[in-house]
């Protein structure tokens, strides 16, 4: 007769997040005959695995899927001897309460191995979860404009424009140096204010008028622009914090080298100008990529070649840049982009989002400025490093 | 210019998006050798056409900036060319049934298109 047992384990049990943990059970027959097992009904988790708190409360799932044709059927037989494995991932709900946790396979009815009175069920595994670091929700920039000013050069304004532009701001510069003097010195205001947000801004563009040979260019493409931006007063920084996990395999040394490459090609090379009595030179942008096993804004797959913004190849350290571009929702610049007639792709001259080889521009930290504005509730204006603001 | 697409997904059903695996293929099915653009073949932005249940568009990132020069293979006849997009999905995508065909783009002409396969993202 057919003896199924099931067996649970789990590659790691401590210090887990919720929403990441995992189990396997492997469904051995250790009996004479085939048993049956339908495996695709045994892999929805909330319909067998029983989770308990420290308390033996019942820890309730996430509801099944709808039952299809294959939750339907009769299931699959095992032979004597032979075993299946199925693997259970983020069944536990990210906002479940740091503590220990023990879980279990509870199978009771046929086609999950068991019987109501003879259920099938594995041993207890126990997990202690921890509070899930860095995990905080982005917000959407509220009148987010999906492209940036600059896209064309402004035409050049008339002399007597010009003139009247510059003593306005003779005036207002005097007016404000008198008000940040009053602040400073009587209202005892300091420029120590850090404020952080979490930003997660979709972005979508249509690529087109690609030339024969990139045909397969045209097309719409989305993603989402996830990042930490902290304006920090004290240090007169915009800091731009993405955390990326890494799946695949990838030596320390190339994983170093994409860093150093990003940072170098997207830091200090542009600051965030407003009227302000603090950091009156701006805030200078500063991006950091951190590589992170949870809480990650960013998946990144590690390959042979950089394929898109979450595909990278692990000896590129051109064409990583520009994808990191991406991640801080800058467009691309080849061909037509939304409208925007860009030409050829790896321009001499083409900045960063059509030639990954070179630096960045301005609108290239739009999301950034514009996030920027959000949550300081003010305008910016994405300024050269070396210029005034 | 005889090509068939084909496209494997596996496994068909995961918990997480960045646990599939799609390999898109071409294959010449004519007598004669062909002369193939593989770069269509180099992204799964440029080579995978994905559904949600309801038929509405899953969009990936944009590909990579595209060579000054088409990268040019040989085929010949019944040999193939494969793209492997290791974690195609994009990790925001929500749980729910999808389905993707390859395509591949040779020109300004209609693509070649595999059949669509379906897979399941978990809860």
């Amino acid at each position: 007769m057919p003896l199924l047992e099931a067996e649970i384990r789990a590659e790691k049990r401590e210090d887990m997040v919720a929403g990441e943990f995992g189990v396997t059970v492997t469904f051995t027959n250790n009996g004479t005959e085939a048993a049956r097992l339908n495996i695709h009904q045994a892999s929805h988790p909330a319909l067998v695995l029983d989770v308990r708190d420290r308390n033996d409360r019942e820890v309730l799932l996430p509801p099944p899927s709808a039952p299809d044709a294959l939750d339907l059927e009769e299931g699959e037989l095992i032979e004597p001897g032979g075993a299946v494995t199925i693997d259970y991932v983020g069944f536990l709900d990210r906002s479940l309460a740091p503590g220990e946790y023990r879980v279990r396979y509870f199978g009771e009815f046929p086609a999950l191995g068991g019987t109501k009175d003879d259920p099938l069920r594995s041993g207890w595994l126990t997990v202690t979860l921890r509070p899930e670091r860095g995990f905080v929700p982005g917000i959407e920039i509220p009148d987010f404009k999906p492209a940036p000013d600059d896209v064309r050069p402004e035409r050049p304004k008339p002399p007597w424009v010009r003139l009247v532009v510059r003593i306005w701001a003779f005036f207002l510069d005097i007016y404000w140096w008198i008000y940040c003097w009053i602040v400073t010195r009587f209202l005892r205001r300091g420029c120590d204010d850090v404020r952080s947000q979490e930003i997660d801004q979709p972005r979508t563009e249509t690529i087109s008028n690609a030339p024969a040979g990139s045909e397969a260019w045209n097309g719409t493409y989305g993603w989402r622009a996830r990042f930490l931006l902290t304006l920090d007063e004290p240090s007169c920084t915009a800091r731009v914090l993405i955390r990326v996990r890494l799946v695949g395999t990838i030596t320390a040394a190339q994983r170093t080298a994409w860093e150093t490459a990003i940072e170098a090609t997207w830091n200090s090379r542009f600051k965030l100008c407003r009227r302000s009595c603090c950091c009156s030179d701006g805030l200078r942008i500063v991006t950091d990529i951190q590589f992170v096993t949870s809480g990650e804004h960013q998946v990144v797959n590690v390959g042979a070649s950089t394929a898109n913004m979450g595909l990278w190849g692990a000896s590129d350290t051109i064409d990583v840049s520009h994808e990191f571009g991406h991640m801080l929702g800058a467009l691309d610049e080849y061909f037509t982009v939304n409208g925007v007639a860009w030409g050829p792709g790896r321009q001499a001259t083409g900045a960063i989002m059509n030639n990954p080889a070179n630096p960045p521009v301005a609108r290239h930290y739009d999301t950034v400025r514009q996030a920027a504005g959000t949550l300081r509730g003010a305008t910016y204006a994405t300024v050269a490093q070396g210029l005034s603001c | 210019m005889a090509l068939v697409a084909g496209l494997t997904i596996d496994p068909p059903e995961a918990g997480t998006a960045e646990q599939f695996v799609a390999v898109c293929t071409v294959t010449n099915v004519g007598d004669e050798a062909v002369s193939i653009n593989v770069a269509p073949l180099s992204s799964p932005s440029l080579a995978l056409e994905i559904q949600d249940a309801s038929g509405g568009p899953v969009y990936l990132p944009p590909p990579p900036v595209p060579p000054s020069e088409p990268p040019i293979a040989w085929l010949e006849p019944g040999q193939s060319a494969a793209g492997t997009f290791a974690g195609f999905l994009p990790s925001w995508t929500e749980p729910g049934a999808y389905r993707a065909r390859c395509r591949y783009v040779a020109g300004p002409g209609e693509p070649t298109w595999s059949a669509w396969i379906e897979f399941v993202l978990r809860r």
